[in-house]
């Protein structure tokens, strides 16, 4: 048996799913030639890494959030009628029926006006939670001279205006320019710098860059943590005030759940009932 | 799963059903994290991938011809989810994996295995996406070469040649890697 032939076998016997061992020929060869036997064994390395890799497991509240995810994209879905095949309509999700136990808990023993409800509810947390991303936005977003704050203040995150301070430093890269504001707020009036947490995005992004590339590592690596601090206190924030509105919405509905008990979707909200 | 239960199951997702969403995400989470984190080797992107993957299918549902089977179908848009996020990836800079997506262990024989395993996943890495792709469908995935024709969209005879050109190039880059060279007695002598 030749080389080529070797590989020829070897690769159709792979195709069955049948070891080395069952073809004689095979591993006779393979006893002869030192290049076709590296290559049997190392397809059994390989399929040995394949199995020992094959445990890894998705991280836990997957389904969960897989489902939360597709509710929340959810402006409309499409569904087909099963018994006359017609093809398939689009529908407001509004229009779906709830009979079934959703994120809020067990629908099927409430009044038909409230399982009605059920679909909306989860847009209304949505808008709930995005308002009170909006809220804290704007009472973080940077109150600098005379600008405006409010929705100026969100245009601003998008489009930064230079500060005075950036404008000396373009002027002039070589030289060691004066502090800028953003880091200049080591004196307890941090919250009310440029950047603050109200600075998302890219342009968020960027003024760390600049942070990071323009000022000595030591003065970077503090002005990261008192972000990172500032971060860490808006989303415990955040937070609490989804726990507030999940439980708003809860009341709403009349089933909430037994006091301790955790909403199926979102588990790590804290929800008071007293 | 029977054919049946998962239509079963498609139905009352096509109505809404978040019950029956979940169950259906639970069923298939396995495979289509598996071969997710096997193309993209780094375990959140893979997550990614598989929960876009499920919000794709359970958008798209209505789309699923009942009288072919479901997973090959998921498994294909989990195949189209992890080729865009490589080519994302492509253009932006490279993200190392985290250090606490290798487990530690104290027994030899594991570290070897994990070790072996490390290997194959970056040699997976090296070798072109469809190669990859048609490579673990066939044997991590253990799906026919028709199936994973349909599930990839090209001729059985290119999947073939995709797969024995995996293998090749597999198993030369585990032997540039040295990896293998102590396990050559073992296949010699049997």
């Amino acid at each position: 048996m030749r080389c080529e032939q070797f590989e020829s076998a070897w690769q159709a016997l792979m195709d069955e799913r049948r070891p080395l061992q069952s073809d004689p020929h095979l591993v006779a060869h393979t006893l002869k030639c030192e290049s076709c036997a590296a290559l049997a064994a190392g397809m059994e390395s390989l399929l040995d890494g394949l199995d020992f890799g094959r445990d890894q497991e998705v991280g836990e509240g997957f389904a969960q959030r897989v489902v939360m995810a597709r509710l929340l994209r959810a402006d409309t879905i499409d569904t087909i009628d099963a018994h006359s095949g017609s093809p398939p309509t689009r529908l407001a999700s509004h229009s779906l029926p709830a009979t079934h136990a959703g994120p809020l808990g067990s629908a099927a023993g409430q009044p038909a006006r409230v399982r009605g409800l059920i679909p909306f509810l989860g847009r209304a947390a949505l808008l709930v939670a995005a308002s009170c991303l909006v809220m804290l936005s704007l009472t973080a977003m940077p109150h600098r001279g005379a600008r405006p704050n409010g929705l100026k203040g969100l245009a601003s995150v998008a489009h930064p205006t230079p500060s005075r301070a950036e404008r000396q430093r373009a002027a002039a890269p070589g030289d060691r320019q004066p502090m800028p504001e953003t880091i200049a707020a080591n004196d307890g009036v941090a919250a009310e710098s440029s950047a603050s947490v109200g600075q998302l995005g890219d342009a968020g992004l960027h003024d760390l860059m600049n942070l990071i590339t323009e000022r000595s590592r030591d003065e970077a690596a503090r002005e990261l943590t008192l972000r990172m601090q500032r971060l860490d206190d808006t989303a415990r924030r955040i937070t609490s005030s989804l726990g507030t509105a999940v439980t708003a919405i809860y009341r709403t509905v009349g089933n909430q759940p037994a006091s301790g008990e955790k909403s199926a979707f979102a588990p790590n909200l804290q929800l008071s009932f007293s | 799963m029977s054919a049946f239960s998962i239509h079963h199951i498609v139905q009352r997702c096509l109505a809404g059903d978040e019950a029956a969403m979940l169950e259906l995400v639970e069923q298939f989470q396995g495979p289509v994290f598996g071969l997710c984190y096997r193309m993209l080797g780094q375990r959140q992107d893979a997550e990614d991938a598989a929960q876009e993957t499920f919000v794709r299918v359970l958008r798209h549902l209505a789309k699923w011809d009942p009288s072919r089977e479901f997973e090959p179908w998921l498994l294909a848009i989990a195949g189209n989810r992890c080729r865009t996020a490589l080519a994302r990836r492509s253009r932006a800079p490279r993200n190392e994996p985290l250090a606490e997506d290798r487990v530690e262990d104290a027994t030899q024989e594991t570290q070897a295995a994990e070790l072996l395993a490390e290997e194959v996943r970056l040699a997976l890495e090296q070798v072109r996406p469809e190669y990859r792709e048609a490579f673990l469908l066939f044997h991590d995935h253990e799906r026919s070469y028709l199936e994973i024709a349909e599930i990839m969209d090209a001729p059985v005879g290119t999947i073939k040649t995709w797969v024995h050109r995996a293998r090749k190039e597999l198993v030369s880059r585990l032997h540039r890697r040295s990896v293998i060279q102590d396990r050559r007695h073992a296949v010699r002598t049997v």
